[in-house]
């Protein structure tokens, strides 16, 4: 039997995501900013926003419970399909 | 380390298992990876422990963190019993569900 735990890739070459299946957890990053030192700060809607620990500035989100918020029945099976529902999601990081 | 069942302060047992913590917990938030101790002490004996926003499922579990100017978080669900990811953070947010009480 296939388990399928992660889903990973690079929106517009800019931020990196890192799907978590299991735990239903979606990670956003900058590209640039892979290797920054950073902590989290929780916004209002519970996920969080990660901050570079020198500057404050935000380079990253952590999306709590991405599929159950966000989506609609089972995950999708399609690449396609979950790439179209990323992306909105990584432009809040560019932003 | 194995995984490990560890009870909250509300009797809750949650799964840290070893998949959660490095495979994506710590890949992820690459700060953390020598602080698992401190992980799993933010469960069993939390500062407080907050209701998420994103889901009334989750719970922000709080703890004692590295130095002075960071808790650690930890982010579990309580229903399924299983821990969903962890970072260090400067302040606390969410409803608060329980707090340690003042000696």
């Amino acid at each position: 039997m296939v388990i399928t735990d992660t889903i990973e890739g690079i929106v517009d070459n800019t931020v990196r995501y890192h799907y978590d299946r299991s735990a239903d957890v979606l990670y956003l990053r900058l590209l640039e900013h892979e290797e920054t030192e950073t902590y989290a700060d929780p916004n209002d809607e519970g996920d969080l926003v990660l901050l570079a620990s020198r500057t404050d500035e935000p380079v990253g989100l952590t999306v709590i419970s991405w599929w159950k918020r966000a989506g609609k029945g089972d995950q999708p099976d399609s690449i396609t399909e979950f790439e179209r529902l990323i992306e909105p999601w990584a432009q809040r990081v560019v932003k | 380390m194995a995984d490990k069942d560890l009870i909250d302060p509300l009797g809750r047992t949650i799964r840290f298992s070893d998949a959660a913590w490095y495979g994506h917990a710590v890949q992820q938030h690459p700060e953390v990876r020598q602080h698992r101790q401190l992980a799993e002490e933010a469960i069993t004996t939390p500062k407080q422990i907050c209701v998420s926003p994103a889901d009334p499922d989750v719970r922000m579990y709080y703890g004692k963190g590295p130095n002075p100017r960071l808790m650690m978080l930890v982010v579990a669900d309580v229903i399924g019993g299983y821990l969903k990811t962890a970072h260090f953070v400067r302040r606390t947010r969410g409803v608060i569900e329980w707090s340690s009480p003042t000696p």
